[in-house]
């Protein structure tokens, strides 16, 4: 229960609090003033570090005008954005206005007053105040510039520009304004990545992203967003190149930018293929490829394509079809019957006329006369000899990447090849020792001179080899 | 004498000793053409039944090209070549191109290209393969280039990445076009390297220039220290950090920084003095920045700022006839007009 003293305690107080609060009033002004920033009145307006002009100046009426003075009414001058584009002209004269500009909504932005910010905006940073309405940019791993230090008006503009999203300048041209070393860097080289050239955006994220260099995504999903066709083939080929599927595995062969050659890669092919095949190379549980550079190291003769650096001769990059990634038909089998189906990949370089020719003068060295030996090796009804039968596909040290030896059961067959000026000789374990000239051809049409009794038996021990020789497989 | 007579011996075999290489090739029947053999004389029909006549002595370049119809590569071989001879303008007139294929169908192929083609591209049919035989082809591509002297300057097989830059190169060499590669060196790949050192660095201190333009001061600075921090011993950096702490009007620091610096170009010493007179005057040490700014207006006569410093330097000491002078040649500086007055002589 209240008592009477306390009552009147109360009441005291409260009357007390009236007239104190009364008496720190100001009154309003009921006529008209000079200006309304006094130290009386609307002081904190000019007190800030970036002050509007007419504010500084104490001309309230360039904004406001008098409805009721006596009543402290006002209205402004203008109505919309003319009220700011009066003095502020030709902010939104360009193709593209800033929503809040086009409704007249400019005190979205700005205090219309004063700021302690530049360009009287409520907030510390641009990109602080930007993000009120566009989440961009927000909680990103890798920031781009501008938005780390909160300057989104380095690329839009905040008012309106003739380009898509506010930029300040043509979008293919805007990231080269900073990135200088980049487009000098572009301008030497001939095979320039298509996005690269005007549309970085392609594979950057402008404001930032999660991933490293701001990429929208990582490689290669990234890449695939374009290039459907390797993503077919990487995934869908009996057999894959393991590097094209990894997280960043593109980056392994391919620059992303601009390179010297074709393709956009990082070296000269071989350099790219040896950074993995210097070494063994498991590519399946039940096979481990030999190291690449052990294959050729020290050895005289070359297959072109490894003596021009040119791997992709024979092998697809991202998947085949065909084992060891090989671009076209190759038998897995060392011994298999000869059929130029079958040698698909040689003949992509050399001219099948090679086998087909009986004679010719002019499509190989390896004749004897114009006899082409190709020809007498491959076309044989039974056990026709193949082209990785006699030569390496990599090297050797024989002239023209002949092979040191055949495969034959548990044995290495020597082949035997010699060569000379005019010709060569061939003392394989194939057949008897065979000599060829081009010039001065040999004459196989005589029977052969008589053998001492110990070499009389290897014709037949020859053709009982082959004839076995014809179900090894490798 | 007798030296004039051993040098005429020693030519006489070495010329034999090169015939007799270049006759020994052809005894034996090697069909090989290496790189610095004569190119063989040949005449073949072309897909118009117009006789390709190669002679020596026509001081052309040649560059004849074996390509298939039945292969990508060479699809993209002849695409390739079509493109830098393009590329080669008015000098392909000193060219003679051969494209030599094995079959009809590939010829309209490869003519329908060589159309795309500045200069005249001879499609050449050799289904018996002759000049196969005639310049020892083993494989499709391959492309033999001679230079003026009809002698092989290039052996190109296949088609590699390198196949474009090194037939460019070789192409260019034997036409004798200026190039800034060695030939030698075409087939090293080069990419752009936007993450070295100087890419970051720039677009720190180019982002700092845009900031500055917008007034951001504080932050302008902070990208620039950003660029200090990748290579603090930059020269450039720390000069442009110089500029932007006058340009806010912190004088002694920029004095502090440009103090670190060990010039060594005029260019970069002439930056330093504007800097160090800039921040002298901003500190009221008129007499000393005088001096600074004087020196660098006469390292470099076209230094706007230099001159507006060195403008206000004078309006200070009330030596308004000579602040006009600076100013003046400031504008004329602006304005691309050429001053009377040249105050660093002065």
């Amino acid at each position: 229960m209240i008592t009477s003293e306390k009552l009147v305690g109360k009441l005291t107080v409260f009357v007390i609090s009236l007239l104190v609060s009364v008496a720190g009033a100001v009154e309003k002004p009921t006529s008209p003033q000079k200006t309304c920033v006094t130290e009386e009145c609307h002081s904190d307006y000019g007190k800030k570090a970036y002050v509007h002009g007419p504010v500084s100046l104490g001309d309230c009426k360039s904004c406001h005008k008098p409805v009721d003075p006596n009543e402290h009414t006002w209205q402004f001058v203008r109505k919309g954005k003319d009220l700011c584009e009066y003095c502020h002209l030709g902010q939104t004269t360009k193709k593209i206005v800033h929503g809040p500009l086009k409704t007249g909504d400019c005190l979205q932005c700005h205090d219309p007053h004063s700021s302690d910010n530049k360009f009287l905006l409520p907030k510390k940073t641009v990109s602080a105040h930007c993000q009120d309405c566009h989440q961009t940019g927000k909680d990103l791993k890798f920031p781009h510039g501008p938005v780390a230090v909160g300057e989104c008006t380095i690329c839009h503009d905040s008012h309106s520009s003739d380009y898509e999203s506010l930029l300040t300048t043509e979008p293919g041209e805007l990231c080269f304004s900073c990135h200088v070393v980049t487009k000098d860097e572009l301008s030497k080289f001939e095979f320039i990545h298509e996005p690269a050239k005007d549309h970085c955006v392609g594979c950057h994220d402008p404001h930032g992203a999660d991933n490293s260099k701001m990429v929208k995504d990582v490689a290669p999903f990234m890449c695939y967003k374009c290039h459907k066709d390797i993503e077919k083939v990487a995934e869908e080929s009996d057999y894959q190149h393991s590097v094209v599927a990894e997280v960043d595995g593109c980056m392994h062969c391919h620059t992303p930018h601009a390179s010297t050659v074709k393709f956009l890669l990082k070296k000269d092919a071989t350099s790219l293929c040896m950074t993995c095949h210097d070494k063994p190379q498991k590519i399946s549980n039940n096979e481990v490829l030999p190291a690449f550079t052990e294959e050729i190291k020290g050895k005289k003769s070359l297959h072109g394509p490894v003596a021009q650096n040119d791997c992709s001769g024979c092998h697809v990059t991202h998947g085949s079809q065909y084992f060891h990634l090989l671009a076209k038909e190759y038998p897995p089998i060392f011994y298999s019957p000869f059929s130029e189906k079958n040698y698909d990949l040689c003949f992509g370089c050399h001219q099948k006329s090679l086998v087909r020719d009986a004679k010719t003068v002019d499509l190989t060295d390896f004749r004897n006369g114009n006899v082409n030996l190709h020809y007498l090796h491959v076309n044989k009804e039974r056990r026709g000899r193949t082209c990785r039968a006699c030569h390496e596909t990599h090297a050797s040290n024989l002239p023209k990447h002949i092979r040191k030896s055949v495969p034959y059961g548990i044995w290495d067959l020597p082949v035997g090849f010699t060569k000379t000026e005019t010709g060569g000789t061939c003392k394989s374990g194939c057949h008897l020792p065979k000599d060829y000239d081009r010039i001065n051809s040999v004459d196989y049409s005589k029977p052969p001179a008589p053998v001492a009794s110990s070499e009389k038996d290897t014709p037949k021990k020859a053709k009982d080899e082959e004839k076995q020789s014809d179900e090894k497989k490798v | 004498m007798r030296k004039k007579c051993d040098v005429f011996i020693w030519s006489v075999f070495i010329v034999a000793a090169v015939q007799f290489v270049l006759c020994v090739a052809v005894a034996n029947g090697q069909r090989r053409l290496g790189i610095g053999e004569r190119v063989p004389e040949f005449a073949a029909t072309d897909v118009n039944e117009q006789v390709f006549d190669y002679k020596h002595g026509g001081g052309k370049v040649l560059m004849v090209v074996f390509l298939s119809g039945r292969q990508k590569r060479s699809a993209r071989a002849a695409v390739d070549i079509i493109r830098i001879i393009n590329n080669l303008g008015a000098s392909a007139k000193r060219l003679d191109v051969a494209i030599a294929v094995d079959d009809p169908n590939a010829g309209s192929i490869f003519q329908s290209k060589s159309k795309e083609s500045a200069t005249g591209v001879h499609i050449l049919l050799d289904t018996e393969y002759k000049l196969w035989g005639k310049f020892g082809i083993i494989v499709i591509p391959t492309v033999i280039i001679s230079d003026t002297n009809d002698t092989v300057l290039w052996v190109k097989a296949g088609h590699g990445s390198d196949f474009a830059p090194v037939i460019q190169a070789r192409l260019n060499q034997a036409l004798g076009i200026a190039q800034e590669i060695d030939p030698n060196d075409a087939g090293q790949v080069k990419t752009v390297q936007n993450t070295t050192v100087t890419a970051r660095i720039k677009r720190h201190l180019q982002m700092a220039k845009i900031l500055l333009q917008k007034g951001r001061h504080e932050l302008a600075i902070s990208e620039i220290k950003k660029a200090k921090e990748i290579d603090p011993n930059s020269v450039e950096v720390m000069l442009e950090l110089g500029e932007f702490l006058c340009v806010v009007n912190q004088s002694k620091e920029a004095l502090e920084v440009i103090d670190k610096i060990k010039t060594t170009k005029k260019t970069e010493k002439t930056r330093a003095l504007l800097i160090s007179g800039w921040a002298k005057r901003q500190m009221g040490e008129l007499d000393a920045a005088e001096g600074f700014l004087l020196e660098a207006t006469t390292l470099d006569s076209k230094s706007v700022r230099g001159f507006f410093e060195l403008g206000k330097v004078y309006q200070a000491k009330g030596e308004v006839e000579k602040a006009m002078k600076a100013y003046y040649s400031a504008l004329s500086q602006v304005f691309s007009e050429k001053a009377d007055t040249n105050l660093s002589h002065q």
